[in-house]
């Protein structure tokens, strides 16, 4: 048995894409976003899936890596497909009937748009996990948020949260991994009988991973604070991540380009 | 009746061009009533070997059988008991006597927490006082030697040990020790380790493993005669244990290698033809 891990983990290739500051490519996530719901057809539509199967080859991360998290929405793909798509007894039938549900023409073509934004969406907000180090995400994050400390968000606060939260994600999983392995070893069966059963079969899982978490963090705290860590105010970087002339040509393009995208088509 | 492996191998991560050769051409044979000890420098392979011997991963080459069976066959489940490294870092239950009973609660067999303070005795822990009280009070030594008891708890005619010493003060190492020998009494062991002085004297058999290949193997008196191959697996015998083979090389008579100091010096006095 595998505890799953999240799609969206980093793929360490050189491209074009990793290269660029992540801040840049939060700001391309924003624009591809509001490009995505902006179109309001099946051309614009055509144009994003353009630019994102344009963005995976450029960044060079594997195909099937790319759209693994398609895969993780598939009953929301179903249910968006099926909800859209389907009428109880409907006056006129306009396409198939099996019984006393038909499936509706127009309906099915609206359910296809919006699965097909869905996906997009996903394919292509992925590409920053893909291509961005959990690192350098959380310092660009924290950027972006320092302005939010005029009201008082602590923003370094958050962004150092975030980076231990994301840097013991592989952690804990492998460590889950290794007690479910071992209580499989004294007889334990995590694969059988109903939901309750199974669910209770993770309790000799659930606790020690928990106690060994909350010792981690402790040694964590205490080592922070050894290398005299007070939080976010006062801190520099070493490698400060700077918005080069490429970052900023290539966000004001693109941007410009997925916003036009958007309002024309 | 024995735990048999021949030929194993194993390579991490097969197919996806990194590839790790973990072990290669591994042969084995542990008998109830033996110890095993499987030493090697860290990165060696023994830990790949425990899971293949427990059948917690596929061979990839070679075959492991378990009285004749595959170990993850229906009919060797329980057969083959394991302690992992840091065992204590698995505890769950509320009290120490409930956690050992985890083990024969899933399988079914005998009443669980009469079976369960039978395997604390048997690590030396009083059942009375230890089994009531929370795991997570114990200290270094006994919380070990409690969770190892899980695995006795199996009763499983094989029992495989990570690492059972790795971190332990040297009176929770001793008291550890001498609850994995004793065990020898209903099963066959196997210990796998990178520091394996403390359990030479009592093993049966050595298996030493250099990045992955077996470099010696054979009985502790075999050992002895080819000390050198042993120690091409990277690690060294207790300085006792070489000055009296240094001494044997050079023409000594010493009949029998002592791991005591006192053993040593009697061995190489008599050699020199002092009595005292």
């Amino acid at each position: 048995m595998r505890v799953p891990v999240a799609f969206g983990q980093y793929v360490p290739v050189e491209s074009p894409i990793h290269a660029l500051d992540a801040k840049t490519k939060m700001g391309l996530v924003a624009a591809f976003t509001a490009g995505v719901f902006m179109v309001d057809g099946f051309t614009g539509l055509a144009v994003m899936a353009l630019v994102v199967v344009a963005a995976v080859v450029v960044s060079r991360v594997p195909w099937r890596i790319a759209v693994r998290g398609v895969r993780a929405l598939s009953f929301i793909l179903a249910f968006t497909l099926l909800a859209h798509g389907l009428r109880w007894n409907p006056a006129t039938v306009t396409l198939v009937r099996l019984g006393p549900l038909a499936v509706d023409g127009p309906g099915l073509v609206t359910g296809v748009f919006f699965a097909a934004r869905i996906m997009l969406l996903v394919v292509g907000t992925s590409l920053l996990t893909l291509t961005t180090t959990p690192v350098q995400l959380t310092d660009g994050l924290e950027r972006v948020m320092r302005p939010l400390e005029v009201v008082r968000f602590p923003a370094g606060e958050v962004a150092m949260m975030l980076t231990i939260a994301l840097r013991f994600i592989p952690t804990t999983a492998a460590e889950a991994e290794k007690i479910v392995i071992a209580q499989t070893a004294r007889g334990a069966r995590f694969d059988e009988g109903g939901p309750i059963r199974r669910a209770r079969a993770f309790v000799p899982v659930l606790v020690p991973l928990f106690i060994n978490l909350f010792r981690r963090a402790e040694d964590l705290a205490l080592a922070m604070e050894s290398r005299c860590y007070r939080g976010g105010r006062g801190r520099t970087r070493l490698n400060a991540s700077v918005m080069r002339p490429a970052d900023w040509m290539t966000l004001t393009l693109a941007t410009a380009f997925m916003i036009a995208v958007g309002v024309a088509l | 009746m024995a735990l048999i492996a021949r030929g194993l191998g194993y390579i991490y991560g097969q197919g996806t061009g990194f590839g790790i050769d973990a072990l290669r051409g591994v042969d084995v044979d542990l008998s109830p009533g033996e110890l095993l000890v499987i030493a090697g420098a860290t990165g060696s392979g023994k830990s790949t070997l425990l899971r293949l011997l427990a059948g917690l991963l596929r061979p990839l080459a070679g075959s492991v059988t378990v009285d004749g069976a595959a170990p993850d066959a229906r009919s060797a489940r329980g057969r083959v008991a394991i302690v992992f490294q840091n065992p204590e870092s698995q505890f769950f239950a509320e009290t120490v006597l409930a956690d050992v009973a985890f083990g024969p609660r899933n399988l079914g067999a005998g009443d669980p927490d009469v079976v369960a303070a039978g395997a604390l005795a048997a690590v030396g822990l009083d059942p009375d006082t230890f089994g009531g009280r929370s795991p997570l009070t114990l200290s270094g030594g006994e919380a070990r030697r409690a969770a190892i008891a899980g695995a006795l708890a199996m009763r499983a005619p094989y029992l495989l040990l990570d690492e059972p010493t790795a971190g332990l003060d040297s009176r929770g190492r001793r008291d550890v020790i001498a609850a994995i020998t004793a065990e020898r009494a209903r099963a066959g062991v196997a210990v796998v380790t990178h520091d394996p002085d403390e359990f030479l004297g009592h093993a049966d058999h050595v298996l030493a493993l250099r990045e992955g290949a077996p470099v010696f193997g054979g009985s502790v008196a075999a050992l002895f005669d080819a000390f050198r191959e042993y120690e091409s697996s990277g690690l060294r015998l207790p300085e006792v244990v070489r000055a009296q083979l240094l001494a044997r090389e050079r023409g000594a008579r010493i009949p029998a290698i002592g791991f005591e100091p006192r053993e040593a010096a009697r061995a190489l006095m008599a050699a020199r033809g002092d009595r005292r």
